[in-house]
């Protein structure tokens, strides 16, 4: 086992556990990002397995197919996370607008 | 307590506001003042007059504001709400008819237009009539409306529009916005020429002509995502 294996693969492990602490979703969820985390592991142990799958939908190298999909994958997480940015901030406006409403206060003018 | 209301969102115009807010004192309207989170006191430089204010704690945007302040004259009872900006720009006169014209009970929402007339027209900085001849074109790609002007500031709403229009767009885009809810809620509308104080402090400190792009994107973003 080469010296970068032994980081990908420790690195993996941590991410896993980090996932599991934080992350307390539905059981399905969580078998999903463990299967994910699995196939990491098996492919940083067997490098030659992601260019077979590489070759199959007709890309170079298994690096390279990685790469692709990250581009997507990060795009769409991109996305997923202005919606909930602005439904945060249409929330947070909302509760401002309320606050705010409540603390108006009339001025009147004494002279008149 | 009469049952028209005046929005005007006020960021720090503190040079301004209270010159804007005398202009319209006599008309016996109700002024709310939406200061949205401004570091100047706003407050106290207005104390003294006929007004409600209201306080957003952190700057939220000049459509929220109005939204807030539409609110907040609905729960008071308001039959008629109008927007105004606090730097000046716009004439009590203006406003009047406005209101004069949407009291008639045919129109939902009056919009003012610096480019009715050849008079209010000749008055606009050459830049941001380019500037705002593209927006018309966007606003009809975003909203279906051909108006003449893009971004004016000065509308009335009688109480159905105020009730069924709900601005989002926090920031600059709820101009679009608004005409986007006109259309689909199909409300009645009218433009009215109106003109603009084209002050050299309005100039400096209102939108800079680069935000429209700022704008654009804003509507962009809502639209697609």
């Amino acid at each position: 086992m080469t010296l970068i294996q032994v980081i990908l693969i420790s690195a993996v492990i941590v991410l896993l556990l980090l996932y599991l602490k934080f992350f307390k979703n539905a059981l399905l969820q969580r078998s999903l990002f463990i299967l994910v985390f699995i196939t990491g592991i098996v492919a940083v142990v067997f490098p030659e397995l992601t260019n077979r799958v590489a070759n199959f939908v007709g890309v170079g190298r298994g690096a390279d197919l990685l790469l692709y999909l990250m581009v997507i994958i990060f795009y769409f997480t991109f996305i997923i996370l202005y919606r909930k940015l602005n439904k945060i901030q249409e929330i947070q406006t909302e509760i401002i607008r309320k606050i705010s409403i409540r603390n108006a206060v009339k001025f009147s003018n004494e002279e008149e | 307590l009469s049952n028209i209301f005046i929005v005007i969102p006020c960021y720090n115009e503190i040079r301004l506001i209270r010159a804007t807010v005398l202009s319209l004192l006599s008309l016996q309207y109700e002024i709310v003042i939406v200061d949205d989170g401004s570091s100047e006191n706003i407050k106290d430089e207005i104390s003294d007059l006929r007004i409600h204010y209201i306080r957003h704690f952190v700057n939220l945007g000049q459509g929220a504001s109005l939204q807030t302040g539409t609110d907040y004259a609905l729960q008071n009872g308001a039959n008629y709400v109008a927007h105004f900006d606090a730097d000046g720009q716009h004439r009590r006169e203006d406003l009047e008819k406005m209101i004069d014209l949407i009291k008639e009970g045919n129109i939902d929402v009056v919009l003012g237009s610096r480019f009715l007339t050849s008079e209010s027209f000749d008055q606009i900085p050459k830049v941001r009539k380019y500037i705002l001849q593209v927006a018309r074109i966007i606003n009809v790609c975003f909203s279906g409306l051909w108006l003449t002007d893009a971004h004016n500031g000065l509308r009335v709403l009688n109480k159905r529009t105020a009730t069924s229009i709900r601005l989002k767009e926090n920031r600059m885009a709820h101009a679009t916005e608004i005409l986007q809810q006109i259309k689909t809620k199909k409300l009645n509308w009218r433009e009215v020429s109106v003109k603009i104080n084209y002050t050299k402090y309005s100039q400096e400190k209102g939108q800079s002509n680069w935000n429209a792009l700022n704008i654009l994107f804003d509507l962009i973003i809502r639209k697609f995502i």
